[in-house]
């Protein structure tokens, strides 16, 4: 049984050497956006790797148990939010690693702020695990093309500068 | 075999080199290493481990190509940290797996998360940080043959423990299908209707051999379930309703009583207002791939714990609840509402309440319909009738708390004499859990946060032990300001005080009149018993904490917890031997801790060093014990 799976692990990677050379997108090491279907609060299901949004993204791993998370969240909605919108044409996506205890939190939460962020629902983690997120708050900031050009892994009061002058140079690349 | 894991190595590396170069398709991954250096330390009861450095490490890699997906983790324990779990031992590939996907279909082999429904019949999930990961080894296929239709099939053996490198499996096998279908998507008169409703099914099956010459065990059990999700306007309500098949285990003392769970939500949110009710009822529902296993080993089902998620050092790792899967009846109600900004109340950028209780009991177990018969479990002494039922109950069928039978006329005489009052509902040996709590948050101006909280709550150690040093229910009233301060764009500060003050209980003990002979023996001539009043288990605590960062990059904090020791405890009286004055008013216990962390883009490195109290290490209703310990904690995680 497990040398049969690890048997299968190395066709696995053998195969994607194969693929790899097929390939002709230079990406450089670039980390990319994984792809999995989330569910906003709707029920409404999204591919991450697709959003549809024309601009850059900004994706939050959070739960309504996490205080540094929902500060770093309420600070960018209540001070940058609307103003980066405008400058820079970003979404911000909420993550939520809430699971089925607390899952229930998260429509009242986010209405009880108010947010207008994309909220997704990723109960089992599968979204956290795919982007390598060891714990939460972690943040990314995501080009047009999907590419991570800046991860944060913490929350203090005035990341948030840090984010803005991220998405700046990524935006008007100086 | 270890040439083979080392082969597979390489190629993982070789196939990671070449992605920088060419590439599509993409790897991601992450890690995290925590290494402990330990001393020993008698005032907190804290030892020093033989090999005085312990180092826990793994590394998660995950592979996409177009549909095409594989991922890894390597795992290793040389040894496991103070208080992870003895299921983690030595270097290895501790999980596994291919898989492709379209929007079709999506297959996987190897190890499997998965969740069905609200997870109360099947979740395989793992969490690192407290040392719990279930999955399911071998297959899974889900099949979305129309929008809004989603098939689920589960096949395979639960990781169990990973002992020198290797991947132990549980005994029993596991099998399950769920199907959940968005009616708004299927039925053409009721798309884009305000009205959404999803409905859902599973079914699962565990089959292990019958191990034991004296009993007939069943050998599949089945387990299935429905499911709902309804939504109008700002209106939410769904629940699901689960019942188990015979399943006789160690959990419920080899009994053959059916199992439930159900839990029901209901919410309405608007701006600014959000209000939540929660109501689960769960009886013999401990679902295990092996009927042997106890703790939190091979659950196949996961039961939420029914209250708030606490973050609050004091709050949430003294006395935390965890779901009881033998049986509990829970409610919680929740009201979220958000003071308008430029009110009186609300100052400049509004202010936050929320308040939230909880409650849970134990479920009502009538014996009046069971005809026992004697010696059918004569192993776990568990009397039951012909068929093997041990009480029959229903879906809420909670047990009654005002009624005090059970307690013989003289003790609730004795309990009146001692505390002055008769007893009530958080001292009925049925009471399991209450908490009441209320917070409200208010920033001031963009420079000062201020937030109040105040929690009361009560557990019944008996039934979730979480001290060896309390007496009856644990009761609790814990109070905490957090207030936050921005310096300027760079720098913050961040403060927390908070204060848990615990009842008081009545405590019997002897203490000894003696005289010292000439050969310096001691010499027993007498025995008081005496009888009083005091603090439960550790008795009451004081936690100050500070918190200073400088954005982006550094953190340092430095946290005493203070145990306030100028008062007697059952704690101190179980040290205290009975020769001499039963007096330990001493200074109070100091445990200091001091870290500093530095953060850049995805990268973590963390140093502590310091005393820290021994408590539960819970993350969602999962619960670790850690022992006390003294000494130097390094912990890096990286994302990549």
């Amino acid at each position: 049984m497990k040398r049969i799976g690890l048997l299968l692990l190395g066709l696995a990677f053998t195969v994607t050497l194969h693929a790899q050379e097929e390939g002709h997108e230079k990406e450089g090491g670039v980390k990319k956006v994984a792809s999995v279907k989330l569910k906003d609060m709707d029920g409404n299901e999204f591919d991450t790797a697709d959003l549809g949004f024309d601009g850059p993204v900004i994706i939050s791993f959070w739960a309504t148990w996490c205080s540094p998370c929902k500060r770093e969240l309420n600070t960018i909605h209540d001070e940058k939010y609307i103003d980066w919108q405008d400058e820079y044409n970003v979404k911000l996506v909420a993550v939520s690693i809430d699971d089925e205890r607390s899952k229930g939190k998260v429509p009242m939460y986010v209405n009880g702020k108010a947010w207008d962020y994309l909220v997704l629902m990723d109960p089992n983690q599968d979204f956290k695990r795919a982007m390598g997120v060891n714990n939460v708050p972690h943040t990314f900031l995501i080009d047009a093309e999907g590419n991570v050009v800046y991860t944060h892994n913490n929350y203090a009061p005035g990341d948030e500068e840090e984010l803005e002058h991220q998405l700046e140079m990524l935006v008007n690349g100086n | 075999m270890k040439k083979l894991t080392l082969g597979v190595l390489a190629l993982l590396c070789f196939g990671t080199a070449n992605a920088q170069g060419i590439e599509s398709g993409t790897f991601t991954g992450n890690m995290e290493s925590i290494f402990q250096y330990l001393r020993p330390d008698s005032i907190i009861d804290a030892e020093q481990p033989a090999e005085k450095g312990l180092l826990n490490s793994y590394m998660n890699v995950f592979y996409r190509n177009g549909g095409f997906k594989a991922g890894m983790r390597l795992e290793s324990y040389l040894p496991r940290i103070l208080g992870y779990p003895n299921q983690f031992d030595g270097t290895g590939i501790g999980m596994r797996y291919v898989g492709y996907e379209n929007d079709f279909i999506d297959v996987s082999l190897g190890s499997i998360y998965e969740q069905f429904g609200s997870g109360m019949i099947l979740r395989t999930y793992e969490d690192r940080a407290l040392g719990y990961d279930n999955f399911i080894d071998g297959a899974r296929v889900i099949v979305k043959p129309y929008k809004g239709v989603t098939f689920k099939g589960v096949y395979g053996y639960q990781r169990l423990s990973f002992q020198s490198g290797k991947i132990v499996h549980a005994d029993g096998i596991v099998r399950g299908f769920d199907g959940q279908v968005h009616l708004n998507s299927v039925i053409k008169p009721l798309e884009g209707k305000q009205l959404d409703i999803t409905l859902g099914g599973s079914f699962v099956s565990k089959f292990q051999r019958d191990n034991r010459d004296d009993l007939i065990l069943p050998e599949n059990v089945g387990s299935y379930g429905g499911r709902f999700a309804l939504r109008y306007k700002r209106f939410t309500v769904d629940g699901e309703y689960i019942i188990k098949e015979q399943d006789p285990s160690t959990d419920n003392g080899y009994i053959y009583n059916y199992g439930h769970a159900a839990v029901f939500n209901f919410g309405y949110t608007q701006k600014g207002l959000g209000i939540m009710f929660t109501a689960k009822s769960v009886d013999n529902m401990s679902y295990r791939s092996d009927r042997t296993q106890v703790l939190q080993d091979v659950l196949i089902n996961y039961l939420p714990a029914v209250n708030k998620v606490h973050t609050y050092n004091l709050v949430s790792s003294l006395y935390p609840w965890a779901t009881q899967p033998v049986g509990e009846i829970a409610y919680q109600g929740e009201v979220l509402y958000k003071v308008k900004r430029g009110t009186k109340l609300g100052g400049k950028y509004g202010t936050s309440i929320n308040f939230n209780a909880s409650f849970a009991m134990r479920p009502n177990r009538s014996t009046d319909n069971i005809n026992v018969v004697s010696g059918l479990h004569p192993i776990e002494g568990v009397e039951t009738d012909i068929e093997g039922s041990a009480y029959s109950t229903g879906i809420f069928d909670h047990a009654d708390l005002n009624n005090f039978d059970y307690v013989s006329d003289e003790d609730q005489e004795a309990f009146r004499e001692h505390y002055g009052r008769d007893m009530n509902y958080t001292d009925h040996r049925d009471f399991f859990w209450q908490d009441i709590n209320v917070n409200i948050y208010r920033k001031f101006s963009k420079k000062f946060n201020l937030r109040l909280s105040y929690f009361n709550i009560m557990m019944n150690n008996d039934v979730n032990k979480v001290t060896d040093y309390a007496h009856g229910p644990l009761k609790t009233n814990i109070g905490v300001i957090e207030a936050g301060y921005k310096i300027n764009k760079k720098h913050s500060l961040r403060f927390e005080l908070q204060g848990l003050f615990i009842n008081k209980v009545y405590e019997e003990y002897d203490q000894y009149s003696f005289y010292t002979d000439a050969d310096n023996n001691i010499v027993v001539t007498d025995t008081t018993t005496i009888g009083e009043k005091m603090l439960n288990d550790k008795g009451n605590w004081l936690t100050f904490l500070v918190e200073y960062n400088v954005s982006p990059h550094w953190f340092f904090s430095v946290m005493n917890q203070y145990n306030l020791t100028n008062a007697k405890s059952v704690y101190q009286l179980s040290k205290y031997d009975g020769f001499g004055e039963f007096d330990f008013n001493r200074s109070g216990i100091n445990h200091v801790y001091v870290s500093v962390g530095y953060i850049r883009e995805s990268t973590r490195v963390t140093v502590g060093y310091g005393r820290q109290r021994a408590g539960l290490f819970c993350v969602g209703g999962v619960c670790r014990v850690v022992p006390a310990s003294n000494g130097l904690t390094l912990s890096i995680t990286q994302s990549f």
